[in-house]
């Protein structure tokens, strides 16, 4: 290695300075008589050697800081060659830690830093219609929407869309499902983005008749057109009905785009219980948000009353798109984030007790240099020199983990929808983030070491040996820290899964098919119609091969949407505030179909019909809530708010609770009623048929395919869901989040066991010479293994005792998103509390029998 | 071994001695050692330890200024010289000298 040359030079002056003073003084000396070798011994010992001096004088000359950092770096790097073994575990270990955090960080950066993809993307705004005193982004009613559009003057653009699962046909291939998005004519410009070929939706397609047009996504025109480059002005079929491609949108296009495909949405009066679709704007640069929320309060005010509800009860809300989008994602994020911080955290006590080891073992370099001159200041520099020199090499390797571990967090999320995450790349700010990580991580390991090292300078020379006092009482600190963060982790991981695994939905999913039936108003006009065909499809279902039972459901649990609402009770005891209950229309044997008990009274049947006695079925929670301390069988409950005798629906059977929309709901409060009395077409149009079938649900599909186009040539046949897949949909971002910690725990786990090694290993070698004395004097092996043991035993234990602390707090902030299991869950804590203790025996195993096989007479020897 | 406590002790008078060896004229180091033996009457031994050190340092405060010669033994030499503001802490530091050492005979002659 060379350095500049002003450096080199000095060096050279300085010996040429001493040399002279040296070789004058030798003339001098043999002038008076000396001899000449005598003469030059004298000269040299008055300086003691030029060592010292030159130590000395490099502190006073020129940028000593400089140059000493120079020297330090060549040293760190030295010692680095010399010590291989040393070398790889710390840089390794570092690297995971700097690597993993730069991870997440790019991860953190793109989904939640950074703004969305679109110009001036902070004036993007969501729009809802809310209940007061409820959480949760809601959308508001097209007629509202379409109000607000011709009357606002506060925006510079707004648009509606909903989202839809469709089957796309295009020429000469199968059906495919695909996400669709529905949305007016000013959503591509309000987001300010274009087409890459083509256009995007114009005002003209939103037009009964000039409708049947499609934009789609880079990704569809390449999977399923093969790219084609004529494909604008070609026709595809989405859901039987034939569309014309007027644009292909650029690939990348954001969250917001994220969709195989956009269809003009045509806005209708809405009746009932026609879906809201969800609502963006762009504010204008002098327009607030309140003054848009107040724009919006004025006007959905008599649309509110016109539906016979309080306009009082209902919010106006402006938020910025980003918290739309990002969503619940943020909370699991940081919690990850802090989680990949304590990995760090363990890793740089692992290294910093390596290099502890390092700093005793090199005391009496130490104390050497500190007797030739180096002063304490400048040995700690040298050390924390060292320490930088090994966290640079860390975090430079680290950056391939990183590269990897994003890719990794990528795919892991690919399927989670995790917004955002498709941005994901490793850039300048995240190489500077990792190099922030180890500056601080050498802060962190480095000072121990460097501290330590000024008592053992003082102390080592005088004790003539290399072990000092107190050094063991260190390294065990670090071990219970280490001990105490795994907990931590292995807790918070453990209590993720198991709130996962207890996700439960009220009735067994297995073998349970989704078939979702969107009939066009164009087939079946009528209510009656429409019930008629439903029954049609139900009997054809039971008579295919391979399904057990059949029955239909106009919102399916775990599906996208869900009809909740107030009820009048017969008891006169107003509907609690900020409650809901689902209100489902099921077929007769819904109930035997989902596995969902009846426990009392009846089941639908033929008998409930159009003109017979409105019934309904409510869930458990729902009788024990409104009708406590008696049967439900004969009370009545009604849908509209003063109920005329027509109005009543008399309970004739209460069911089993299950979950609804979503697993970690409480009390689903449940109101079932019979297709045959749905209160009007719409509330049936959508309908889902639900299958126990023998076998793997999907298996069915062919065959189902072909009833369902004898039955009704004309109605798109949908792919089979199964219940698994919706209610994973809906665990996703739980399960990604449950892999990732557990990834996270795990690995802090594998730390903290070389930890431990590494630190009992190196103890034992430190009392070879007293494991010795003790053989020696008769002590058995068994009792030698059984220090070393117990001494894992109870750092591990006080590790387990202070970590139990941390994890419980940690778990207090996870209970909003844990379900089903308590966040003091002890099986969870015992678990891991067993699994480190038993790691830390494990890791004290190897060098437990070392230390048995200490040979007393070599022992004694050594030193 | 501890040179640094000495050197405490020492480190203003050496100081003051080399300004003074140097007002006369321009010597290298070995020479200032010498000067400063064969002056006090070989009563002060300089630490070598502790002169290039100081001389380093009053050379990075400016007050000396140096330039490599070549001796006849054909190895250079480094020679070191007073600069105006050496000459100007010379004097302050005899002046301070004088205040101190009168300070001490006093406290000596009670």
């Amino acid at each position: 290695m060379s350095w500049p040359l002003p450096w080199r030079r000095r060096e050279r002056e300085l010996d040429d300075e001493l040399l002279f003073h040296i070789e004058a003084h030798t003339k001098d000396l043999i002038a008076d008589g000396v001899a000449p070798e005598e003469a030059r011994r004298q000269a040299l010992a008055i300086f003691g050697g030029t060592a010292p001096i030159k130590e000395r004088l490099r502190d006073v000359r020129g940028f000593p800081f400089l140059r000493d950092l120079g020297r330090d770096v060549r040293g760190g790097v030295r010692m680095l060659r010399h010590h291989a073994g040393f070398a790889a575990v710390t840089i390794g270990l570092l690297a995971l830690g700097i690597g993993v955090n730069t991870a997440m960080f790019t991860v953190l950066d793109a989904v939640i830093f950074r703004p969305l993809p679109y110009a001036n993307a902070d004036r993007l705004v969501l729009l809802s219609m809310t209940p007061k005193d409820f959480d949760g982004v809601y959308g508001m009613p097209s007629e509202v929407f379409a109000d607000f559009r011709d009357v606002d003057r506060l925006l510079d653009g707004m648009a509606a869309f909903t989202n839809v699962q469709a089957a796309l046909l295009v020429p000469g291939g199968e059906p495919t499902p695909i996400g669709v998005r529905a949305v007016t004519s000013g959503y591509f410009s309000t987001l300010g983005t274009n087409a890459a070929q083509g256009r995007t939706l114009m005002t003209g397609d939103e037009t009964p008749g000039r409708d049947a047009v499609i934009v789609l996504s880079d990704g569809l025109w390449r999977r399923w057109l093969g790219s084609r480059p004529d494909v604008i002005g070609t026709y595809v079929t989405v859901d039987g009905v034939v569309r014309r491609v007027v644009g292909v949108m650029p690939p990348n296009t954001g969250a917001l785009l994220q969709s195989d495909a956009w269809l003009p949405m045509i806005l209708h009066p809405a009746v009932g219980n026609e879906e809201w679709p969800t609502v963006i704007g762009r504010l204008r640069p002098d327009t607030s948000r309140e003054q848009a929320a107040a724009e919006l309060e004025a006007l959905q005010g008599p649309h509110i009353k016109a539906q016979g509800d309080d306009p009082t009860q209902w919010a106006a809300s402006v938020l910025p798109l980003k918290d739309y989008v990002v969503g619940d994602v943020r909370a699991s994020l940081f919690a990850l984030a802090s989680a990949v911080g304590f990995v760090l955290l363990i890793v740089c006590s692992n290294v910093a007790s390596l290099f502890l080891a390092r700093t005793e073992e090199r005391a009496r370099e130490l104390a050497v240099r500190a007797a030739l001159g180096a002063g304490r200041a400048r040995l700690t520099r040298q050390l924390l020199t060292e320490s930088l020199v090994v966290s640079a090499a860390g975090g430079a390797v680290g950056v391939l983990v990183t590269l990897a571990s994003t890719r990794a967090i990528a795919a892991m999320a690919a399927s989670a929808a995790l917004p955002l995450l498709s941005t994901v790349n490793v850039d300048r700010q995240a190489l500077a983030f990792a190099a922030g990580l180890c500056l601080l991580s050498t802060l962190i390991f480095g000072l121990a070491p460097a501290w330590r090292s000024r008592r053992l300078v003082g102390t080592s020379m005088a004790l003539g040996r290399t072990t000092t006092l107190g050094d063991s009482r260190f390294h065990g600190l670090l071990v219970i820290a280490q001990v105490a963060l795994s907990l931590v982790l292995l807790v918070g991981a453990g209590l993720t899964i198991r709130s996962i695994r207890n996700a439960n939905t009220g009735f067994p999913t297995q073998h349970l098919g989704t078939l979702t039936v969107n009939v066009p108003p164009s087939s079946y006009p009528s209510t009656a119609g429409l019930a008629s065909f439903h029954q049609q499809v139900l009997t054809t279902l039971v008579t295919l091969p391979g399904v057990r039972r059949a029955a239909a459901v106009n919102f399916v649990p775990f599906g996208n949407n869900m009809l909740a609402g107030q009820f009048t009770l017969d008891t006169g005891r107003p509907w609690p505030d900020n409650e809901m209950a689902y209100n489902l229309c099921v077929s007769d044997a819904y109930f035997q179909t989902m596995g969902v008990r009846l426990q009392n009274g009846r089941s639908f049947s033929t008998a409930d019909r159009p003109d017979s006695g409105k019934v309904a079925i409510v869930s458990e929670s729902f009788a024990r809530e409104f009708w406590p301390g008696e049967s439900a069988i004969g009370h009545r409950l009604s849908e509209t708010d003063r109920p005329t005798d027509r109005d009543w629906l008399t309970v004739v059977g209460v069911v089993d609770d299950a979950k609804q929309s979503n697993i970690d709901q409480d009390i689903p409060l449940t109101v079932y009623r019979p297709i045959a009395q749905a209160p009007q077409r719409l509330s049936i149009a959508h309908m889902t048929f639900v299958l126990r079938t023998d076998g793997d649900p999907h298996d069915i599909a062919p065959s189902l395919r072909t009833v369902l186009h004898n039955l009704a040539p004309g109605v798109p046949v949908p792919a089979i869901r199964s219940m698994d897949e919706l209610i994973g949909e809906r665990l996703i971002s739980a399960r990604f989040q449950a892999r990732l910690l557990g990834t996270f725990a795990l690995t802090a786990l594998a730390l903290t066991m070389v930890g431990i090694f590494g630190v009992l290993a190196y103890a034992v070698s430190r009392r070879t010479r007293e494991l010795g004395v003790r053989l020696a004097l008769g002590a058995s092996r068994a009792r030698i293994i059984i220090s070393v043991l117990r001494r894992s035993l109870l750092l591990a234990l006080a590790g387990v005792a202070i970590g139990s602390a941390g994890a419980w707090g940690l778990a207090t902030i996870l209970q909003d998103v844990l379900f089903g299991v308590r966040p003091s869950d002890p099986l969870t804590f015992v678990v891991v509390a067993g699994v480190l203790v038993l790691g830390a025996v494990g890791a004290a195993a190897i060098p437990a029998s070392r230390a048995s096989r200490v040979d007393p007479v070599v022992a004694l020897r050594s030193e | 071994m501890q040179p640094d406590k000495k050197a405490d002790v020492l480190q203003g008078t050496l100081d003051l001695l080399i300004l003074k060896t140097l007002a006369g004229s321009p010597l290298h180091g070995y020479a200032i050692a010498q000067r400063i033996n064969q002056i006090s009457r070989t009563l002060l031994e300089i630490p070598q330890g502790s002169l290039y050190p100081a001389l380093h340092r009053l050379e990075g405060r400016g007050w000396l200024d140096a330039e490599w010669t070549d001796s006849d033994s054909g190895r250079r030499a480094k020679v070191y010289r007073l600069t105006r503001k050496g000459r100007a802490e010379l004097e302050r530091e005899i002046a301070d000298w004088r205040r101190l050492s009168q300070a001490i005979d006093w406290i000596l002659q009670t």
